[in-house]
């Protein structure tokens, strides 16, 4: 598949705007590195977690879900009409991963030793295990997005350097990430085996079909699985705090699948939204089909859902006090609505109502990670809490550095396809010509 | 994973060194912890804690000059490793807030400035000329020789150490200085009185350790959970054994939280309550009969002609106002020809005491109590029984009394109450028994016992009046004679004491010849207590105050006068660690300097660690500091300032001046350079003058007395205080010993090698009491002493008295038996006593400020009391709530020190009012508001605690609400807030004008700025 | 062997020696504190913090019998059999020792405040003020549990045999344990500890409820109680279940080899799968696919 920079002006109104933004959260950062969390934030003891925690490394992650999501779709289930798409969510997942590290520099007591989990490997940590998971997903995202700039700058013999090392650097961080979460050299060996089987193997089964090595998608689907669910894990240490409406043995699986979800939903809503800027055309078929998959997701994740608080016995608890509003606006606004508004294929045809419904799905991920790092939580008899100017500040500065950068990067790399005539939507031409919006 | 202290410095030294972090931080707190650790167990010294008087022992670290850790001292029997929130803070005395210049402020200045010391001392010794000179009486009117100065007040202090405390008493007399006193008067006053009244001696029966031995523990007047908070060490530990604590208190305190039983009950009525209980032991026979008997006045009879009538015993003149007076003539004895008193064993004489004593409580009844106490009667019955449960001779219960008891118009007679009960149950004398009364600061038994007191010289001697023309007026009027020769009589040595205090005073100037200098005492006339210093002051008629770490513009009652009198005076001297409210008085909200004309001479002292010394708590155990590190900046030790006082007196008066041979011929010599505090403490001990035998041993002129059986009356001996004669010895300091004993060796904890107690040594005090006539123990289980018939002595404790006990074990009598009550010339525990002014026996009487009328008797007050200032007090139309005032446990007094620290000042950052859940709905108050509390006297503002712990009383058919206000505060310090004391009364105890500062009467309003 | 804390509420005069002591030992700073930060006034601070890794906390209630009570109940670290925090850290900045103590290691940790959100009881703390922030929480004072260097003389003199074992004693007691006068906190062998606390329930029957809190909770705890009052009356979760909390966690972490395994080969299968019939269909663009 073709791609090509988007040709647009770089300085815009709109990018000095995010620009501004991005300086305006620098300055709340500065204060932040001199004077120390407690003065721009209102976290405490009783909330050492807040908005940037569950908003730009929770929801940035989950968010960032497209990439491997429409990479798995487009590589491993063969859904090649979605390929226009891999690009795109390659290169939000590599900024959004980056932004995830960037937040966690802001928010980190003690940044400058972020590093530490690479030397320091306890093995019981699920933090540590998304720590890891993290750095190594955005080495192959950075893999993955490696050939647009070889191709921006036509380094061909570097792309095929890349291209025969990647497998191999694959198969060993599979091999090395399992061997420091279990301490085991038995199952290192064996994931080894495993992995450098199926790099060896399947490629030679099935040519080199895909641009990327098919093993290095594999491997970004493991660790994304790994971590998206880990996320979720995360909680599994807390169930005197977080409400059983939300605490669950599942939580690990909740997560993997409201971000295989929302992985969707953000491509969808990406690609509309760089149609719009971008004055690209839009291709009703390979979105519809995302809505397809977005739905599907989005009622698979309502059903375990809801069958798990059923199960557990819990969900009485969903209409008694403030708790038990969030859980039904979470499930239901979230999950449910957006998941019954795809569920008609006239609906998933509509472009207003494929928008609407992506928008409420990544709104409800939102939610959803607010619900269990935040609105879910009874910390007992304490102060309450709600971020502050600074943090809401830094969190808009983050996002305003993500679209900004992926304007910056689609004029600069081939991230898009190249136009082509069978699009609908707006006309190509125009609004090329009328620069943005 | 094994964390020692090296492995955890060495991660700190690679940290503090290669500094793992780059940008150049480094993790300070980290650092400096770890550094904490690396020297936290250098140079360690031990010391005294400086709070309350149970005398904790405290072991400092200090590295460089600098405290690095302070702990408790493990090897200290009364602490054993432990302290509470005060003592463990101490570290946090020392900091930039403490004084480290000498600091003056001239008249109507708004400023201080700083100064030197010599420059200080010398105009201070001027200014002491000047006025003593000025004002100096040699007669008065009446033309008695009186050697005295009543314009100059002194105050001084129970944070000084004992040797200190003996130079403050012996510097004032030495100036002639009259208006001589300090907090004990505030404080236990009531107990010394009421104490020697019943027993002999004014001190606190036994020691903490001992509170283990108890059956029942009745904590009454005393929060001491809050402010004896380790005396709770023994108390958990008796009931751990079974004990039952009992705790009565207005306040539903931390000590109440911890009893069995709780008795709520009216401030100001202790009396009544304990009265009913002395009832219920009379009515229902629970008494130690044999003991009652045996050891105290139960059986003597009476005078037929002393009479208790509508509230007086006997014959009574005058009015609160003016010099009220009993005769005193009918409160007596009988005696037969020979002088003896007449007994009846059987104690079915109506004129018996005993027989006296029941029918003057049987009016005491619960029904009568609780109708003046408050106290429900269901609960008074459950502690009276329990309590009186101890009568059974193997079982002690102790009281444990402080404030509650002794601030009181009544404060004698509560005491007196208490006594009464525990000689009934045959409770003194026995481990795990007694009267505990719980000396409030650390050196507050050493600075009453070297009496910086208006009324007493060192050891307790009388301050002679101006009666007392000669020394030989003086022995003859204060030495007790008694006819019967089983009585120990004690007080005989009368004339030893005195004249080896005048020796230690004026040396070799005191002569035989010259009555050993007995004319340079001072003789004082009437009152010159606490509240008659200020009223005095008030009136002018006071122009200087030397006030050695004292803070009476807190401390005192009424401050409304202290803190106007204060700016009558011309000059001002303060020792203290910090600016307190007193020295910067000038400077207090409201005040406008510009107006004040006292020159001010603020002069930084050294904190007890910052200098050598002992102290004596509150269970007499003479206990030695040691310096840990020297004072901040300037600050000296008081005994420095007073000796470089004394010296520039000595020159100001080398030119002449009124009457100088006091000052000229004062022996003031403990050292060539720098004072040192051994000669003080060696002095205090005493030495031989001349060469003496005494006990076959030849002493050589020098040498140190080895205890007060050896002082002399003819000038061979010298001693600063013969209670303290045997601490300093050639056998060495005897104060300073550490030998801490094992359960095996010493069963009841008396810890007699460790430090030193007085008297000789003895820990429990009237121990012959704790045997039988036949010197057999009550309590075989827990003796103190037993007589060993074989050996001829007594084993255990050093009893009261080294005589054989009374009866040989055949019943017949031993000729060279003596009483148990060595120092009362009865030679028994006095139920009836006729020393207190305000009658042999006690009454209630209620507070000045009191909501209702006297239900006992006619007299609605004591009828001995002086009311200073009549249009001050307050009545229960204008001001209907009972007030008392009360302390907590994580500050101290004035809260000089407490209110300087930070991690004290966190755990109580301002002072607060309780109110009662339902007294604060009928005033719409709630838990946090800001009230305002007014008396007659004044208001402050302060936080609201609204509680369950305190409330409404039910006094028979009237309900009257009690409030309690914290005391702490002031406007100096890091933590400020309102002085209760500018709503207590000045008004004062019959006998020892100690302050009613827990009970008056005042209203509440919601609302007030702080 | 396991060190432990046995505190026995009923003991308890809130004299908060134990409080100001762990200040002076640790070297911690004084808070800024106002009357009613908690409720009734007398408690301060109202919580733990970076500055104050132990409190008393103050309740005035009635009991069943409409008895007036106060009570005083000791607030810090557990130390967890099996810690949350330790299994939650990142880092291993936390871990149990084998003598009991939960200790932190300040060289290790970044300041992600897992810690802080597993703790069952709330207890690591940060420094929100500094720019080099730490968590802060009671350390058992594992610092002094090491050898005894230090005191062999006291004012310049030697010390008796008996006196050099009660320092060598005192050393190693937590600094809040050994100020405590009324021994409400006990230091000693978990073991022998609980034995002790059945035993004083059963000499004074009726006095203490039963229940050892920190003998089965989240699997069981260092710091042990004993009490006359209720627990959750007393601000005590009581609802935390006797299940270590890492235990939630552990199951997951220890899947991982499995599922990477597992994933490995399904995304194989389901590849081999999808590309079978793909190449089928899809062969003739296989050169433009340059990604
Ligand atoms: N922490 C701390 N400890 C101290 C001190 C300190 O300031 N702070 N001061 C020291 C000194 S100098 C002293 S004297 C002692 C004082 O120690 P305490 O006497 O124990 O202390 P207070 O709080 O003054 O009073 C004790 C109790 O008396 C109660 N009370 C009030 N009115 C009455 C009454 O009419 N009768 C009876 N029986 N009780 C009543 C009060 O409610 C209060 O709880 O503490 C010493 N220890
Ligand atoms: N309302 C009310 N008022 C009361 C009481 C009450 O219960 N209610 N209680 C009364 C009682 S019992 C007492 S004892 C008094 C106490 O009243 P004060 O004696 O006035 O109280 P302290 O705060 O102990 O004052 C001692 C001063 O000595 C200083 N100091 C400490 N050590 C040294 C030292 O080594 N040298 C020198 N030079 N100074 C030193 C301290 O800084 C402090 O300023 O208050 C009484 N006032
Ligand atoms: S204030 Fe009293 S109880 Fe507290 S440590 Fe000092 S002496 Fe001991
Ligand atoms: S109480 Fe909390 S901080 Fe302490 S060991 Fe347990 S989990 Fe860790
Ligand atoms: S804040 Fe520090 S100690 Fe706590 S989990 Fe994170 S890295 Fe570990
Ligand atoms: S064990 Fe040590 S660190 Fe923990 S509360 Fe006690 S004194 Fe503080
Ligand atoms: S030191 Fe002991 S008695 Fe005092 S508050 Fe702490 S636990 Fe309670
Ligand atoms: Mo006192």
């Amino acid at each position: 598949m073709n791609h090509e920079p988007v040709k647009a002006k770089f300085v815009t109104p709109a990018s000095i705007t995010l620009a501004l933004l991005m300086i305006l959260g620098g300055i709340v950062a500065v204060i932040r590195y001199w004077q120390g969390l407690g003065a721009v934030t209102n976290l405490s003891d009783s909330y050492p977690w807040g908005l940037w925690i569950s908003v730009d490394i929770m929801c940035g992650v989950a968010l960032a879900a497209g990439a491997f999501t429409v990479a798995a779709a487009v590589y491993i289930f063969g859904g090649e009409k979605y390929h226009m798409f891999v690009r795109p969510a390659v290169l939000t997942g590599l900024l959004g991963y980056v932004f995830v590290g960037v937040a966690l520099l802001v928010d980190l007591g003690l940044p400058w030793r972020i590093w530490h989990p690479i030397i320091m490997w306890p093995e019981h940590s699920v933090m540590f295990e998304v720590a890891w998971c993290v750095m190594l997903y955005m080495s192959v995202l950075a893999l993955e997005f490696a050939p647009a700039v070889f191709e921006r700058f036509g380094w061909d013999r570097i792309h095929g350097l890349w291209r025969r090392l990647v497998p191999a650097f694959s198969v060993i961080v599979v091999a090395f990430f399992t061997y420091i979460m279990s301490h085991s050299v038995a199952w290192a060996v064996v994931v080894l085996v495993v992995f450098a089987v199926v790099a060896a193997v399947v490629p030679s089964l099935f040519a080199s079909r895909p641009g990327v090595p098919i093993i290095l998608v594999m491997v970004g689907i493991v660790l994304s699985t790994m971590h998206q669910s880990s996320l979720g894990s995360l909680f599994l240490l807390m169930p005197g705090k977080l409400h059983a409406l939300w605490w669950t043995p599942m939580l690990p699986i909740n997560f993997f699948l409201s971000a295989v979800a929302v992985g969707f939903a953000m491509v969808i809503f990406e690609a509309m939204l760089s149609a719009r800027f971008f004055g690209r055309s839009l291709e009703q078929g390979p979105l519809a089909g995302l809505g397809r998959l977005l739905c599907g997701a989005l009622w698979i994740c309502l059903a375990v859902r809801i069958i798990d608080v059923l199960l557990r016995g819990e969900l009485g608890g969903a209409f008694v006090s403030g708790k038990g509003f969030v859980f039904l606006v979470d499930v239901l606004v979230g999950l449910g609505l957006p998941a019954l508004i795809l569920s008609s294929a006239r609906a998933r045809e509509s472009m207003t109502s494929l928008f609407t419904a992506a928008t409420l799905a990544i709104v409800g991920v939102v939610f959803n990670r607010l619900s269990v790092a935040l609105l879910g939580m009874t910390i007992p008899g304490k102060v309450g809490y709600f971020p502050s100017i600074g943090e809401f500040i830094i969190t808009i500065a983050m996002v305003s550095a993500v679209v900004l950068l992926f304007t910056l990067a689609a004029k600069i790399f081939p991230v898009f396809t190249r136009e082509e005539q069978d699009g609908f939507g707006l006309p190509a031409a125009a609004p090329r010509a009328a620069g943005n919006r | 994973m094994e964390i020692s202290r090296r492995a955890f410095l060495t991660t700190a030294g690679v940290m503090a060194g290669t500094l793992l972090d780059p940008f150049g931080l480094d993790l300070s707190a980290t650092r400096a912890y770890a550094e904490r650790v690396s020297i936290k167990r250098g140079r360690l010294s031990t010391t005294i804690c400086p709070y309350c008087g149970v005398g904790c022992g405290i072991l400092i670290s200090a590295a460089e000059g600098k405290i690095v850790d302070v702990t408790g001292d493990p090897d200290h029997p009364i602490n054993q490793g432990s302290l509470c929130s005060k003592g463990a803070a101490l570290s946090q005395v020392v900091s930039d807030r403490r004084l480290s210049k000498v600091l003056y402020r001239a008249a109507g200045a708004s400023d201080w400035e700083e100064k030197d010391w010599d420059w200080a001392i010398d105009r201070i010794a001027e200014k002491i000329k000047e006025t003593r000179d000025a004002t100096f009486e040699l007669t008065d009117q009446q033309d008695q020789v009186v050697n005295r100065t009543s314009a100059i007040g002194c105050l001084g202090s129970a944070a000084l150490d004992n040797e200190e405390c003996y130079l403050v008493s012996k510097f004032a007399r030495a100036l002639g200085i009259v208006y001589l006193d300090h907090c004990a008067r505030l404080c236990h006053s009531s107990t010394v009185a009421a104490l020697a009244a019943s027993f002999g001696r004014g001190a606190m029966t036994n020691h903490f350790n001992d509170i283990a031995n108890s059956d029942c523990v009745f904590i009454i007047g005393s929060n001491a959970a809050e402010m004896h908070p380790i005396s709770f060490k023994w108390v958990t530990k008796a009931m751990e054994k079974g004990a039952t604590l009992i705790s009565a208190d207005p306040r539903f305190t931390r000590t109440s939280s911890r009893a069995d039983i709780y008795a709520p009950f009216r401030p100001g009525t202790d009396v009544a309550l304990i009265g009913g209980m002395v009832n219920y032991a009379l009515q229902n026979d629970l008494i130690q009969r044999e003991y009652v008997v045996a050891h105290t006045n139960a059986s003597f009879l009476l005078a037929p002609e002393f009479e208790f009538d509508a509230g007086l015993f006997g014959e009574y003149s005058g009015t609160l106002l003016h010099d009220a007076k009993y005769t005193k003539e009918h409160w007596r004895y009988q005696t037969d020809a020979g002088g003896n008193i007449k007994k009846d064993p059987a104690l079915k004489n109506p004129h018996c005491v005993y027989q006296r004593l029941k029918k003057h409580f049987s009016r005491y009844t619960p029904e009568a109590m609780s109708a003046i106490t408050g106290t429900p009667q269901d609960v008074f019955l459950q502690a009276a029984k329990a309590f009186c449960a101890t009568h059974e001779p193997d079982k002690s219960g102790t009281i444990m009394y402080s404030m509650g008891t002794t601030q009181h118009t009544t404060g004698t007679q509560n005491i007196r109450t208490y006594a009464i009960l525990q000689m009934l149950l045959g409770n003194i004398g026995v481990a795990g028994g007694g009267i505990n009364a719980l000396r409030g600061e650390s050196n507050v038994q050493g600075s009453t016992d070297h009496c910086v007191l208006y009324h007493i010289l060192p050891g307790y001697l009388k301050s002679p009046t101006t009666e007392n023309d000669s020394l030989q007026a003086y022995l003859d009027k204060w030495t007790p004679v008694s006819q019967d020769s089983k009585s120990g009589n004690w007080w005989q040595n009368y004339p030893k004491y005195t004249v080896s205090l005048l020796k230690a005073f004026w040396g070799d100037h005191a002569t035989e010849e010259n009555d050993f200098a007995y004319d340079y005492l001072p003789k004082r006339t009437g009152d010159c207590s606490h509240l008659a210093l200020f009223h005095e002051m008030d009136e002018g008629n006071i122009k200087a105050l030397i006030n050695i770490g004292h803070n009476p513009a807190v401390s005192g009652a009424n401050l409304n006068v202290v803190r106007r009198a204060l700016g009558k005076l011309d000059w001002l001297v303060v020792f203290d660690l910090f600016e307190t409210e007193t020295a910067a008085f000038w400077k207090r909200p409201g005040a406008n300097p510009s107006e004040i004309q006292t020159e001010v001479f603020l002069l930084p002292a050294a904190v007890s660690f910052e200098k050598e010394g002992s102290i004596t708590n509150s269970g007499r155990w003479g206990q030695w500091r040691y310096q840990a590190v020297p004072p901040p900046g300037d600050a000296k030790s008081d005994l420095w300032i007073l000796t470089r006082l004394v010296e520039a007196l000595k020159k100001v008066y080398a030119d002449g001046g009124t009457f100088p041979g006091p000052i000229e011929h004062l022996d003031w010599s403990y050292g060539d350079e720098e004072p040192d505090v051994h000669l003080v403490a060696k002095e205090i001990n005493g030495y031989f003058l001349r060469d003496v035998e005494f006990k076959g041993t030849l002493y050589k002129a020098g040498d140190l007395v080895p205890s007060f059986a050896a002082l002399q009356a003819d000038g061979s001996t010298n001693s600063g205080n013969w209670l303290y004669c045997g601490s300093y010895t050639d056998k060495g300091n005897m104060m300073a010993r550490r030998e801490r004993s094992t359960p095996e060796d010493d069963p009841i904890d008396l810890n007699p090698n460790w430090s030193w107690c007085w008297p000789v040594n003895r820990r429990i005090l009237y121990n012959r009491a704790s045997c039988d006539a036949k010197g057999r123990p009550w309590a075989p289980d827990k003796p103190v002493i037993a007589y060993d018939w074989q050996a001829g002595k007594w084993l255990g404790d050093v009893p009261d008295g080294g005589w054989p006990p009374l009866r040989n074990l055949d019943g017949t009598r031993n000729p060279a038996g003596k009483y148990s009550f060595i120092m009362r010339k009865e030679g028994h525990g006095c139920l009836f006593s006729p020393d207190p002014k305000d009658g042999p026996f006690p009454e209630h009487y209620e507070p000045l400020e009191s909501p209702v009328l006297n239900r006992m008797c006619d007299q609605q007050n004591n009828p001995m009391i002086r009311v200073w200032r009549p249009e001050e007090t307050g009545t229960a139309e204008k001001f209907p709530i009972v007030a008392t005032s009360f302390r907590l446990t994580e500050h101290y007094q004035t809260g000089s020190l407490t209110r300087n620290q930070p991690w004290l000042i966190e755990l109580m950052p301002g002072p607060f009012i309780e109110i009662g859940v339902e007294l604060a709905a009928r005033k719409g108050i709630e838990n946090g508001d800001l009230v305002t509390m007014s008396s007659a006297r004044g208001e402050v503002t302060m936080h609201a605690v609204v509680t369950a712990r305190i409330g409404s009383l039910q006094l028979g058919d009237k309900t009257v609400d009690v409030v309690g206000l914290v005391w702490h505060f002031g406007y100096q310090g890091l933590a400020t807030g309102d002085s209760a004391n500018l709503l207590t009364p000045h008004v004062g105890d019959a006998n020892t004008t100690i302050p009613e500062y827990k009970a008056f009467l005042c209203d509440i309003r919601k609302g007030g700025t702080i | 062997m396991s060190k432990a804390c046995l505190v026995d509420l009923t003991k308890c005069i809130a004299c908060r020696a134990c409080q100001v002591a762990c200040k002076e030992w640790n070297g911690l700073e004084a808070e800024h504190t106002e009357f009613f930060g908690a409720p009734g006034g007398y408690q301060n601070p109202p919580a733990l913090s970076s500055k104050t890794f132990t409190l008393i906390r103050f309740v005035e209630m009635t009991d069943s019998d409409g008895k007036l009570k106060w009570a005083f109940a000791r607030v810090g670290c557990m130390h967890c059999q099996d810690p949350a925090c330790a299994s939650a850290c990142p880092v291993g900045a936390l871990s149990k020792t084998a003598e009991g103590a939960v200790v932190y290691d300040d060289t290790k940790c970044f300041g992600c405040r897992y810690c802080m959100m597993a703790c069952p009881f709330d207890v690591p703390t940060f420094q929100w003020e500094s720019p080099i922030p730490l968590i802060r929480k009671c350390t058992f004072c594992a610092d002094r549990q090491g050898d005894d260097a230090g005191t062999t003389s006291v004012n310049d003199q030697p010390l008796s045999e008996e006196s050099l074992a009660r320092h060598r004693d005192s050393n190693r007691t937590p600094a809040c344990v050994k100020a405590c006068p009324t021994g409400t906190l006990k230091f000693g062998e978990r073991g022998q500890l609980l034995a002790e606390a059945r035993e004083r329930m059963t000499a004074e029957p009726g006095k203490y409820i039963d229940h050892i809190y920190g003998e089965q909770e989240v699997g069981g705890t260092s710091w042990m109680y004993i009490s006359d009052v209720p627990f959750d009356q007393l601000g005590f979760p009581t609802d935390l279940g006797k299940r270590s909390y890492p235990s939630y966690t552990s199951p997951v972490m220890k899947a991982i080899p499995a599922v990477v395994t597992g994933l490995g080969l399904l995304l194989s299968g389901v590849y081999w799968v999808a590309n079978r019939k793909a190449k089928a269909g899809t062969s003739a663009q296989e050169d433009n696919n340059q990604a």
